[in-house]
């Protein structure tokens, strides 16, 4: 096992932040030669070229923490709040459960495919419904529309991960002992307060864990901006810059280096994300 | 069916020693039960007698042959764990036989059929053989891993712990098919358990076991009646021997460290002055006047069991001192009493171990010797 | 009362969002022509012609087949690798075991596409570009990681008495893992190769890249690259029917097996 994950993780890794400092194209990169950093930043003639000397990477790596933050911090609230429906008893529940569940269940290339169709500014039924209720008076262009691309992918991603979200606070929730809400009427505690001053802090655990996973999720998006919106410098996002430099430009040299800043920046996330969870486990603590 | 010869056994985790030179012998067909506090060793000497863990020295043979070295399968050895370790997706029959069919591949199924109806009637599973673990209950699980070890007709039973995760009623009627099967089967048992009843009504052979050593073997009642050292004495009986640390007199009696009273001896001959540790059972003692008795108080608790009273009486010492009387017995707490006992009732332990071994101290006494009560 | 409604309310939102998505999908699917192009909630004259045309117009069945192949060789596989790892990390006692586990689960963190054009030259030394095999290998890369951690945990839950017991009983190492180990392990087998299948079933970075022609494209590539006469006229009726067909599986696999994955899914999130 280990060495299949040597194989098909580690040394793809490595050859990937190798071919950062080359001059390689993935047509033939068996004759690469090694420049350095010029593949993230060079000075030629007074002029600055290599990724970090690209406005246009700058803008995907302000779009992907845009994205991140907003979907994320969406999909904890609407997640917490799904999962508390879904924690009460009543009848059906079991189907209501099945339902959420359907568009985690959904390939992301569908669901992008069904959001775009939907979105579409023409005959999409998004905006044929937003008219008949007269809160526009002309077809908004979803897609293409700088500001609302970004907030149709954030509203697709939020829409298709909240389930996950709430799965993971549900399973949390169900773990929590009953007696302690039995408690809490007892003791006539107003239910809103209950939940911030008991529940919340039961289900921190589990919703931290989902919380990392899905920020980490968030940070390396490609498929849905891809497809929901192409290569729109509006919504390009880090791995969608990475992979237009590597594959339609073929250049294996910068989209390399954009790749392997992509990996850096989601390690330096994950390494953030930990220290901060382990200095406040101590604080938390005895 | 087979002895158990244990020798200088020795196992140690890295630098923990789990058992530290056991030397141990069990003989044919014998119900031997291993106790201790936990932490003892009892549970790491009954998984080396299994062959789950490897001896660091020492040896073990099982019915003449020098097991040391072989694996489980080649010992001849079945055991029933704690947690009973039944496979979840198999119905009883086919844990009962799982083993059967292992050993012996060839055998014809009717014959691996009827040792299992055999062993399932014996432990009343009958009514149960198609059934999954999940849809038993826990006593009846317990038969189910009692009746997959013994289904193999081993040379020796292991058993851990078998009856702890059984609630009191049950455990007490396990108990006795425990007994029962092992007068029906003659197979060498060794029980592993910290529940001194248990050891005391099921053991031929009771081991008491502390910090990886055997402090005493033998018979249950002679562990009871002359108990090899403080250990011993405290861990069997409930409540507990009274043990007062005392320095011996010039009348050949003991006077209490730190408060009054003298302590009868039993016939040991012991130089004036020495140190020694008495002991008396609870049931051994009888009330009597303060002035009369050879311990004296005041009674700081009473508690009435039903069929006898516990007195907890000051005596001016750091632990009261417990007595166990009948239930006719009338004091009220603050009441000053006096207890008193048979000299050969008291046991005597020096630097840790038992010194006199006088005639079968006990409750012959019921009547006060120097107030006639 | 007040509070009922709206509770009642909010789970009628909940499903209404939920499945609404997928039941315009196939709505659009069952329009063709103008009908297609008047937004309404339930189509005048269904049809299946977009069903016919998404099979005739471009090798779909091939790509279903496709995404099958894959899909189920990585889930073998994934399985059969990470039962062995799984069962070394839970059960031996081994220096720098917890370090090992932790880089597992540090690799499926990795994003994509920075092993990329590493994965890429990988797969191309192998001769395996443009092929399903070169598809399924990097798949491993998605898959490994979290089929070893849930089934380590799954593994840890396993009493090991269990395991003793049949040495007990005579049970040689392969005898254990095959009559007591996988049975017990079953359920969560099925849960996590369902994980698995799903990951690799979705996939989309690796499938767009490392595939080159038609007949090799997994099916979320497919549906990405569904195209009209022009860029600007997408043929909505096939590429919805083309959706409906791929989710509708994934969809039933998921309700099916609701429980399973759940359970799979707070294993290796929540005890992790």
């Amino acid at each position: 096992m280990a060495l299949v994950l040597l194989c098909v993780a580690a040394w793809p890794l490595g050859r990937t932040i190798w071919l950062g400092f080359t001059d390689a194209s993935l047509a033939g990169a068996g004759d690469a030669a090694f420049i350095g950093w010029e593949n993230y930043y060079a000075v030629f003639g007074g002029q600055a070229f290599g990724v970090l000397a690209d406005p246009q990477w700058w803008r995907s790596v302000g779009n992907t923490l845009v994205f991140t933050v907003a979907s994320v911090s969406l999909e904890t609230v609407l997640g917490v709040l799904v999962a508390l429906v879904l924690h009460q008893r009543f009848p059906g529940r079991a189907w209501v459960r099945a339902a959420v569940l359907v568009p985690w269940a959904i390939p992301t290339v569908v669901s992008a495919k069904m959001w775009a169709w939907m979105l579409n500014d023409q005959f999409g039924v998004v905006n044929a419904a937003l008219e008949g209720m007269g809160l526009i008076d002309a077809p908004l262009a979803w897609t293409a529309d700088p500001l609302l691309s970004m907030v149709a992918v954030i509203g697709v991603d939020v829409w298709k991960t909240t389930p996950f979200m709430a799965l993971l606070v549900l399973a949390a929730l169900e773990m929590l002992p009953r007696d302690i809400y039995e408690a809490a009427r007892v003791d006539g505690i107003h239910p809103v307060r209950v939940f911030f001053r008991v529940t919340l802090p039961l289900i921190r655990p589990a919703l931290v864990v989902a919380i990392v996973f899905r920020t980490l999720d968030a940070l390396r998006v490609f498929d849905l901006v891809y497809v929901l919106t192409a290569n729109s410098p509006a919504t390009m996002t880090m791995s969608v810059y990475a992979r237009r430099e590597l594959i339609d430009f073929q250049s294996a040299g910068t989209g390399s280096a954009a790749a392997t800043l992509v990996f850096l920046i989601i390690a330096l996330a994950a390494a953030l994300i930990l220290t901060a969870g382990r200095l406040r486990g101590r604080e938390a603590g005895p | 069916m087979a002895g158990v010869e244990i020798d200088g056994l020795v196992k140690r985790f890295g630098a923990v020693t789990a058992l530290d030179g056991v030397t141990l012998s069990l003989p044919d067909g014998a119900y031997a039960v291993i106790v201790g506090r936990s932490g003892c060793g009892k549970s790491t000497l009954l998984r080396l007698l299994a062959g789950l863990e490897d001896a660091t020295a020492g040896t073990i043979h099982i019915g003449g042959t020098d097991v040391t070295g072989l694996p489980p399968k080649r010992r001849d050895v079945a055991m029933v764990f704690q947690s009973y370790a039944l496979y979840p997706h198999m119905t009883v029959f086919e844990n009962m036989a799982f083993g059967l069919r292992l050993r012996d591949g060839r055998r014809d199924k009717a014959t691996i059929t009827a040792r299992v109806r055999e062993a399932a009637c014996m432990l009343h599973l009958e009514d149960l053989l198609d059934r999954r673990p999940a849809a038993l209950s826990g006593g009846q699980r317990q038969r189910v891993a009692i009746g997959r070890a013994v289904v193999r007709d081993p040379a020796v039973l292991l058993l851990d712990e078998p009856l702890s995760n059984l609630d009191a009623g049950l455990r007490l009627s396990v108990r006795r098919e425990l007994a029962a099967l092992h007068r029906r089967l003659g197979t060498t048992m060794v029980h592993v358990t910290h529940d001194q009843t248990e050891a005391m009504t099921l053991a031929d052979v009771m081991v008491l076991m502390e910090a990886g050593r055997v402090v005493q073997a033998g018979p249950p009642l002679d562990l009871y009646t002359r108990p090899a050292t403080p250990f011993v004495a405290r861990f069997l009986g409930t409540p507990p021997m009274n043990l007062l640390p005392a320095v011996v007199a010039e009348d050949g009696t003991a006077v209490p460290l730190g408060g009054g009273g003298r302590i009868p001896l039993p016939a040991v001959t012991l130089a004036p002055g020495s140190a020694v540790e008495v002991g008396v059972r609870p049931e051994a003692m009888t009330a009597c006047p303060p002035e009369a008795g050879h311990l004296a108080g005041t009674v700081q608790l009473v508690e009435h069991l039903g069929e006898s009273v516990l007195w907890h009486v000051d005596v001016g010492l750091a632990e009261p001192v417990v007595a166990r009387l009948g239930p006719d017995a009338t004091i009220r707490a603050g009441d000053r009493t006096g207890l008193a006992w048979a000299a050969d009732a008291t046991h005597v332990f020096q630097d840790g171990s038992r010194l006199a071994d006088a005639d079968l101290p006990g409750r012959s006494a019921q009547v006060c010797p120097s107030c006639g009560h | 009362m007040i509070a009922r409604i709206a509770f009642a309310l909010a789970v009628v939102l909940i499903v209404a969002v939920s499945i609404g998505p997928l039941g315009y999908a196939v709505v659009t699917s069952l329009e063709t022509g103008s009908a297609l192009f008047t937004p309404g909630l339930w189509p005048d004259a269904p049809t299946v012609a977009n069903y016919a045309a998404v099979f005739a117009e471009q090798p779909f069945a091939r790509n279903i087949l496709n995404s099958i192949l894959v899909a189920g060789g990585v889930v073998v596989l994934s399985l059969a690798l990470a039962v062995t790892a799984a069962y070394a990390l839970a059960r031996v006692e081994f220096r720098g075991r917890g370090l090992l586990l932790g880089t597992v689960l540090s690799v499926s963190m990795f994003p994509q596409v920075a092993v990329l054009s590493g994965m890429f030259l990988l797969i191309r030394s192998l001769g395996l570009y443009n092929s399903l095999p070169g598809l399924g290998l990097s798949y491993l890369m998605l898959t490994l990681p979290f089929t070893v951690w849930m089934l380590t945990t799954f593994v840890r839950q396993i009493p090991k008495d269990l395991e003793e017991a049949a040495i007990m009983d005579g049970a040689g190492p392969l005898t254990i893992i095959g009559r007591v180990f996988l049975p017990v392990l079953w359920p969560a087998l099925v849960s996590t190769g369902l994980l698995a299948f799903i990951v690799a079933w979705n996939e989309f970075l690796f499938a767009l890249t490392f595939t080159l022609t038609a007949e090799t494209r997994t099916v979320p590539v497919a549906i990405a690259l569904i195209s009209g006469a022009s860029a600007h006229e997408l043929p909505w009726g096939r590429i919805m029917a083309a959706s409906v067909i791929v989710t509708v599986p994934m969809v039933v696999l998921v309700l099916v097996f609701q429980r399973w994955i759940v359970s799979g899914l707070t294993a290796g999130a929540v005890k992790g």
